[in-house]
């Protein structure tokens, strides 16, 4: 039952026609580990797809991959193997002058924006920058056009003369995705957007989001730690451990009841900014493991608290579940949560024995 | 908000108005008073050594134009040398060659260390490793003695030596620069820049590269400073430009041996003018990086 | 907004206010008269957002103010003692020996070149009258109950070593150490995993309630306030909007400012 389903790519099923399109996407680094060269698997194996207009979370902790996932479909880092799709057209193979008119589709907004504007160049030569490069507009024209940008994002047409220093975060981030939508892309991926803002700023940049989302139908890979983000904005989410997908599924459907052991422990941990609201946690043992150590079967094995011994021998495959969902966990795992806390002593005793042909 | 810990002496009691910024200015003050001296220095050198081409009291290069050994005097602020020659002069026009080929070596010794290091450091892998492991080679010598081997083997003259003193320098402005780029290689707006549509080149030079540039400026007057004593040095031991041209390095060998016999002058006045020069740079250079830090 | 000295608290911060001299040497005003109180053996958190001099007024507690900083006025009452009035000295007195403090980087707050054994011990021995293998015993029960596994290796080992997580653990280690009155905690947990975040907070709660320890928590996080703290002082822009149990606040928030910043954590739907 292992190898015969492991070919199938969960998110394709699921949208018909994507607008971005990524299958079986590896990025191995070489590092230095003890005096030795090493081998470190940051994404592993994985495949996305996201229909025009809709977002999708991809959400993990530090260590997960999820930020080296995001520059590979963006190619700002060259992948292993696997493909990356936009809209037909294969990133994978493109040259260098090429990808610059790729990138007319697939834009990126920054974690930090302090770091991700030149701090020598004024907020209009970044946003014209773009156009220049990548557009066919003459100079007056993009002039008009960079004055758009700003009303769009909710700044004020005279915010062109500042630099960077002159700006608050959340300016500053408001800025970052001017710039990126300054083409007209299909596809924007957002590297931890609100991960460096106040909370009230956070609302207005997600809310500046979805109502540009809702205007222009762009779609939005959105990566994030914040689980309180993924469930207000987004459709599909996407939930990556040591470099892989462990679970996939509508956002609502996933929250409300989570499958597989991390996103459990995931939802379980966030916490609500509600009185009296205290979620079970269902805890994991001890700490993420380093890249280099990724475990040869389940990710989570040796943390997960309703393993069997065969979970740290064979990887499980990314099975569909009802609900358009998909989880990396075997159903009589992963419902083994639910059972009465007593029959968790016993491990060993195969209650479900499992099939391998 | 970053806060820097430092237990507040003063927290106990409400500050009078007057301590802390009398305080700060006290430290502050002599860097940019120093940096404004060496400023004023090099500036000075700089129209002397100009101004010596289209005129000097005496011609720098005639000898006899006073009796030999004459100490200073108002005829010769300087005094003359053991050929008559007027020393004031001599120094004067010794300015140019000194400040010109200080400044044209280091500019050569910036260009080129800030490309190659650049590249070096945006292009990493094997490229790095090569360059990283030539500058090596070149920073295992003593700045003096690579520069006297290289010197020796292409011969005297104006340009080998500007070019010879460059090459000394251009290791350190690889690295400086090299760091500074990989310190921001992964800065994301370097990459925002490459998603803009940027290419990897102007990545490099358009975004990463001005904002590296500070430290390097910073550095490039401290290295006039040594490359200032580098250039007399040569010219001392005889090595450096045509023998016999107005040099300082040169004129201190040339007036050595008239110190024990009393003609203190012929040797004294360039050695001071070595070393106002580089101590003016140093003092900008000083100034230069202490500014770039504090921002 | 003003607030009764309550009988009997551990600390009362009382109208206290201070700013950054500009090049010109005119104070700007960053806090504008804070006032609070912590009720011994409560958590109490300060919550505010960039700007709002949370992390200034709870650092000032300790006598460690950023440079620049100018106290204008203001009395900070620790157990009944004015710390202003008594000097510099009577800071240094209750730091790290009646109050202690955790950063929010460990990592950085600890020193590279030491172990973590070594560091735990000096700081144990200079707080207590200890002789070196009695420090060790008592270094060793601190990181037991700070839940570090494997806690003999792990004093052998330096601060690169430990994750981010374990590495807060030992800072809270640190702090205990020395067995304090008053645990001020900046940030702990910002930066970390929420699943990291989760064990701390426990942890932290744990460690507080059943020591009797009174506890000043630094935080941007409303979350973290409600799943942990009894106590909560909102701040913004150097003032103090409300003051109230965690339990009214989140159920009946008095002030403005609060309602929106509630509104903000609970992301009520974009889309």
């Amino acid at each position: 039952m292992t190898s015969a389903v492991n070919t199938a790519a969960p998110s394709t099923a699921v949208v018909s026609h994507p607008v971005l399109n990524v299958v079986g996407l590896r990025k191995q680094f070489k590092v230095r580990d003890g005096g030795r060269t090493a081998e470190l698997t940051a994404v592993d194996d994985v495949d996305l797809a996201i229909a025009p207009g809709e977002t999708v979370a991809l959400v993990g902790e530090s260590g997960s991959g999820k930020s080296t996932l995001a520059r590979c479909v963006t190619r700002l880092v060259d992948p292993t193997s696997g493909s990356v799709e936009l809209d037909g057209l294969s990133l994978g193979q493109l040259s260098g002058r090429q990808l610059s008119r790729a990138y007319r589709d697939i834009q990126m907004v920054f974690q930090d924006p302090r770091s991700s504007l030149n701090p020598r160049m004024t907020v209009g030569a970044m946003l014209e920058e773009p156009l220049r490069l990548l557009g066919s507009l003459s100079a007056p024209q993009r002039g008009t056009r960079v004055a758009e940008l700003l009303t769009e994002v909710g700044l004020p047409a005279d915010f062109a003369d500042r630099r960077p220093h002159q700006l608050s975060g959340g300016q500053r981030q408001r800025i970052g995705i001017a710039r990126a939508l300054a083409v007209d892309p299909k596809v924007v991926v957002l590297d931890e957007p609100t991960a460096s803002l106040d909370v009230s700023v956070r609302g207005q940049v997600l809310e500046l989001l979805a109502r540009i989302q809702a205007e222009r139908n762009v779609a939005y890979l959105f990566i994030t730690h914040d689980l309180q983000v993924v469930r207000s904005i987004a459709d599909r989410v996407l939930v990556m451990y040591l470099g892989g997908i462990v679970e996939e599924g509508p956002t609502e459907r996933v929250f409300s009841d989570p499958v597989h052991p991390y996103t459990k422990a995931l939802i379980s941990a966030a916490p609500v900014a509600e009185w009296g609201v205290t979620t079970e946690r269902f805890e994991l043992a001890g700490e993420i493991p380093s890249p280099l150590r990724v475990p040869p079967g389940c990710r989570l094995a040796g943390r997960c608290p309703v393993s069997e011994p065969d979970c740290s021998e064979h990887r499980p495959a990314l099975l569909p579940v009802p609900g358009s969902r998909f989880v990396a966990c075997p159903p009589e795992v992963s419902r083994r949560g639910l059972l009465e806390p007593d029959s968790l002593d016993h491990p060993a005793t195969p209650a479900h024995p499992r099939s391998t042909s | 908000m970053n806060l820097t810990l430092t237990p507040n002496k003063s927290a106990a009691s409400p500050d009078t108005a007057a301590n802390a910024p009398r305080r700060r200015r006290l430290t502050r003050l002599p860097r940019r008073g120093s940096m404004a001296v060496g400023l004023v220095i090099v500036t000075v050198l700089l129209v002397v050594a100009v101004g010596s081409m289209f005129w000097t009291p005496y011609d720098p290069d005639a000898s006899g134009v006073g009796l030999p050994y004459q100490p200073p005097s108002a005829e010769h602020w300087f005094g003359t040398d053991r050929v008559g020659a007027d020393v004031f002069s001599r120094t004067m026009a010794a300015a140019a060659t000194d400040v010109g080929i200080t400044l044209a070596a280091v500019l050569i010794a910036l260009v080129v260390g800030t490309v190659v290091g650049a590249v070096s450091g945006f292009v990493g892998g094997a490229v790095d490793t090569v360059v990283m492991r030539f500058m090596e080679i070149l920073q295992a010598f003593p700045a003096l003695l690579l520069a006297m081997l290289m010197v020796a083997a292409v011969g005297p003259g104006t340009l080998n030596v500007i070019v010879v003193v460059s090459i000394v320098g251009i290791p350190n402005y690889v690295r400086l620069v090299r760091a500074e780029i990989l310190s921001k290689k992964h800065w994301q707006f370097a990459e925002a820049a490459r998603m803009v549509g940027n290419s990897r080149s102007r990545v490099l030079f358009r975004h990463l590269l001005p904002n590296s540039m500070t430290p390097v400026i910073g550095f490039s007057s401290v290295n006039a400073s040594w490359v200032a004593v580098i250039v007399a040095s040569l010219g001392f031991i005889g090595l450096g430009i045509e023998p016999g041209s107005a040099e300082w390095g040169s004129m201190i060998s040339r007036g050595q041996d008239s110190i024990l016999s009393g003609e203190w002058w012929i040797s004294t006045f360039p050695g001071i003018a070595i070393l106002v020069l580089s101590a003016a740079f140093y003092l900008i250079g000083d100034g230069l990086t202490e500014s770039g830090e504090q921002r | 907004m003003s607030v009764a000295l309550a009988e009997g608290n551990l600390l009362d911060v009382v109208d206290y206010r201070g700013g950054f001299r500009g090049p010109d040497g005119e104070v700007t005003e960053v806090l504008a008269g804070v006032s609070f109180g912590l009720r011994r053996s409560t958590l109490t958190a300060v919550v505010g957002e960039t700007g709002s001099g949370k992390s200034l007024t709870a650092l000032s507690v300790l006598g460690v103010q950023p440079r620049g900083f100018v106290r204008t006025g203001g009395r900070m009452l620790f157990d009944g003692e004015d710390l202003f009035a008594g000097g510099p000295r009577s800071f240094e007195r209750v730091r790290g020996n009646r109050i202690s403090l955790v950063f929010q980087d460990a990592r950085a707050a600890l020193n590279p070149v030491f172990t973590v054994g070594h560091q735990l011990i000096d700081v144990c021995r200079a707080h207590r009258r200890l002789g070196r293998k009695e420090a060790e015993q008592v270094v060793l029960d601190m990181l037991e109950r700070v839940r570090i596994p494997d806690p003999l290796r792990r004093m052998r080992q330096y601060p690169h070593e430990f994750s981010g997580g374990m590495a807060q653990r030992v800072m809270l280690a640190m702090a205990l150490v020395s067995e304090p009155e008053l645990l001020v905690l900046d940030e702990p947990t910002t930066g970390l995993d929420v699943t990291i975040q989760a064990d701390i907070m426990d942890l932290l709660v744990e460690l507080i309630s059943s020591s009797g320890l009174t506890a000043c928590l630094i935080t941007h996080d409303l979350g973290v306030v409600a799943q942990t703290c009894q106590d909560v002082v909102v701040m913004r822009s150097g003032t103090v909007r409300e003051i109230a149990t965690c339990e009214e606040l989140f159920t009946a928030p008095r002030d403005e400012y609060t309602r929106d910043l509630l509104a903000a954590s609970r992301l009520v739907e974009a889309r």
